[in-house]
């Protein structure tokens, strides 16, 4: 189709080239022709001028040079010949077939007497180019001579055709042969361009084979040289990128270890980069302050956090860079949580090519409140246990200084100092013993000696030994165990302070005639041991607490009887030592109960696994 | 007769001050607490009071403070007897005029001598 178009361009174009050498041609022979006409004319009219008018009037002896002036001039061209006298009457005149002689102007002033003029004549408008000239008589003006041609035509006449043909012919014969070897001569290029579009379909960079001669093979050469070149960066390009995505991969792989690193540290993690923004924050942090991780890294400080211990901190290391090569210790509670102690480190965080440059900040928010809790915790044991150890020591230290004394000399209190010495050592004792048990459970030192025990005769004999101490104390007792049991692996000692401990509580804080009951069942995993009495119980509140060491009771009920606050913390102790739970009823209304469930050795090992 | 009154939980230790200052002279009230201490103080008007730190309801410490409320214009001195004699546990007791502290185990013969000699050098008494 391209060719085609080519084709008809050309055909076009030869056309007008054709039409622009006519005009062209036409041009020039019409001019040609004026000028002839004009300088034939002028000529003629300037000789006829020298005669004397009597020779050309009618009569004279150049009366004839009317026909001498129409041979003169080419038949075609020639319109008419007139003399006229200096009135303008025409006095001779020879006129060509089919015109007429148009009125003579008679010029006046001199300056006109040799002049040209033109006419148009008769309906077709035939143009007359007209020459005169004036005649003297002895110097006298007496007329002119009129001289007039039909003004030549501009276009193609007949006569032309030949040339016009003969110029057209090798034209009109020439236009296919150029169109022809321009054909030859672009079908290379078609061939290449095909090929090129064909690379360019398949996004490949070979070379281009079409064999060619001349500007056009060159042209070919140097464009498959350039394909080789460009194929060839290309190919490195990809290289590059290939590499680009493996270097990206390998950077996101250690960015993701990194942050898998940030988010597996027990505290929460914030890093700023060097103008002081926030990077990277772990789940920790989020959780800390209540927001997502994109919240804190995209969000300014004010949108995700209130407190202003870490706002500052944080526009500390915005505003003041030196800031950054410094350890800093900042500790803080969020308002958020309660009882929460956080203690800030930050560190600045250095190139490894470049230590001396800072390029961010590492900030630790460490959450010290379990160590909080856990110093508490050891300052009120300490408080306790120098309450609970003094408290005897100080009965202990003024009874036997008052027995020393002329005051104690009394029989009677000797007897009653004696009673109170016995009952604190007692309660020594029992502190001391109970407080060994638990640290030894606590720091792992105490290792159950566990054997095959039938736990029935173990509670027997703690039930007996608790109804024994409750004598006069008006208690129902009610033990229900079934008569034959399987055998538990436990540490019969640690059992039997357990229950004991539970079934002295039973006692002290019951009601009195109140009920002391302890009920044992078997079932196929378990020995469930229940001791219930119908005392004052344990609020739902306190039940959370009291297995605390030295926890005890605000209730004055409780407080009103003398204890340690240890021996549900031991008893809960030797159960967890045994792999077994100690719980409170709470469905439980008439008092307490406690629920100890201890695993057969086949269950616990089952569980274990 | 001067009086002493003694706050504690701990019926043993409550006999034998009482035995020991009513010894040396004294007329001797006692509560159980600082709640019991509180409703009796205006009645008894100690010329001094003894108290133990760690008691049901209400504890030596609350009870020096509701005295210093209640009794602005308190002349009686007042002894607590304390288990942990840290600063830390005593602190407090510098908020307070007239008071001091002993540490358990208290000698009674001591404490009867701490309360002797104070009392000779301020003979006041309480004003409500």
């Amino acid at each position: 189709m391209k060719s085609d178009r080519i084709g008809l361009v050309i055909v076009f174009a030869s056309l007008a080239a054709i039409a622009a050498i006519a005009y062209m041609v036409f041009q020039y022979q019409y001019e040609h022709r004026l000028q002839d006409i004009r300088s034939n004319g002028v000529s003629l009219v300037r000789s006829v001028s020298g005669v004397p008018y009597s020779q050309l009037a009618p009569g004279g002896a150049q009366q004839g040079i009317g026909q001498v002036l129409k041979h003169s001039t080419r038949n075609n061209d020639f319109a008419f010949v007139s003399i006229i006298n200096k009135d303008g009457q025409p006095i001779n005149e020879i006129v060509s077939d089919g015109l007429l002689v148009p009125s003579p102007a008679v010029p006046t002033q001199p300056s006109a007497w040799l002049g040209e003029a033109q006419y148009e004549l008769g309906p077709g408008n035939l143009r007359i180019i007209e020459f005169r000239a004036p005649l003297f008589e002895n110097g006298e003006l007496q007329g002119f001579v009129r001289l007039g041609y039909k003004h030549p035509d501009f276009g193609l006449s007949t006569g032309q055709l030949p040339f016009i043909a003969a110029v057209a012919l090798p034209v009109f014969l020439l236009v296919p042969l150029f169109y022809l070897l321009l054909r030859l001569e672009v079908r290379p290029v078609r061939e290449a361009n095909q090929q090129i579009n064909q690379l360019m379909e398949n996004e490949s960079f070979r070379r281009v084979e079409v064999s060619a001669s001349g500007e056009l093979g060159d042209f070919i050469q140097r464009f498959n040289h350039f394909m080789e070149l460009a194929g060839s960066r290309i190919q490195g390009l990809e290289q590059d990128q290939q590499q680009l995505i493996t270097s990206t991969k390998l950077l996101s792989y250690r960015k993701t270890r990194v942050e898998t690193v940030l988010e597996t540290l027990p505290e929460a993690v914030l890093i700023l980069d060097e103008a002081g923004s926030p990077t990277f924050a772990n789940q920790k942090l989020a959780a800390m302050f209540g927001v997502t991780t994109e919240v804190i890294v995209s969000q300014p400080p004010q949108q995700w956090c209130e407190n202003p211990d870490i706002l500052q901190l944080l526009a500390k290391y915005q505003t003041e860079r030196k800031n950054h090569n410094f350890t800093d210790t900042i500790r803080f509670n969020l308002e958020t949580i309660a009882n929460q102690a956080i203690v800030t480190k930050t560190y600045p965080l250095f190139a490894p090519n470049s230590p001396a440059a800072a390029i961010g900040t590492l900030i630790i928010f460490r959450d010290e409140s379990q160590e909080a809790l856990a110093r508490q915790a050891r300052t009120d044991f300490v408080a306790h246990l120098s309450h609970e150890l003094k408290s005897p020591l100080n009965v202990l230290a003024m009874y036997s200084e008052t027995m020393l004394s002329a005051a104690g000399n009394s029989e009677e209190f000797r007897i009653e100092a004696a009673n109170v010495i016995s009952d604190e050592v007692s309660r020594l004792s029992t502190l001391i013993n109970g407080l060994l048990n638990l640290t030894q459970i606590e720091n792992g030192s105490l290792t159950p000696d566990k054997n095959l025990v039938k736990l029935r005769d173990v509670a027997s004999a703690a039930f007996e030994e608790a109804r024994h101490s409750a004598i006069g104390k008006h208690f129902n007792f009610h033990f229900d165990a079934p008569k034959e049991m399987n055998p538990v692996l436990v540490d019969k000692d640690l059992i039997r302070i357990a229950i004991t401990n539970l079934l002295s509580n039973a006692v002290k804080y019951n009601k009195a005639g109140g009920e002391v009951r302890l009920t044992i069942e078997e079932t196929d995993d378990a020995i469930q041991l229940r001791v219930a009495d119908s005392g004052i119980g344990i609020s739902e509140k306190e039940a959370a607490r009291v297995f605390d060491k030295f926890y005890r009771s605000v209730d004055d009920r409780v407080q009103a009887i003398s204890g340690h606050g240890l021996g549900l913390a031991l008893t809960k102790q030797i159960i967890e030592l045994h792999h077994g739970s100690l719980s409170i009823n709470h469905d439980y209304e008439n008092g307490a109960e406690f629920i100890i469930n201890l695993w057969k050795e086949t269950t616990a090992v089952k569980q274990a696994i | 007769m001067q009086k002493v009154f003694i706050v504690d939980d701990h019926g043993p230790v409550l006999r034998v001050l009482r035995l020991g200052l009513e010894q040396a002279g004294y007329e001797v009230s006692s509560a159980n607490n600082g709640s019991e201490c509180l409703v009796q103080l205006c009645d008894q008007q100690p010329d001094f009071l003894v108290t133990d730190i760690d008691m049901p309801r209400m504890g030596g410490k609350e009870l020096c403070f509701a005295i210093e409320k209640q009794f602005p214009e308190r002349s009686f001195p007042i002894i607590v007897l304390t288990s942990r004699s840290e600063l830390e546990h005593r602190s407090w007791t510098r908020e307070i005029d007239n008071l001091g502290f002993m540490e358990k185990p208290v000698s009674v013969k001591r404490l009867i001598a701490t309360i002797g000699a104070t009392l000779s050098n301020d003979s006041r008494k309480c004003g409500t």
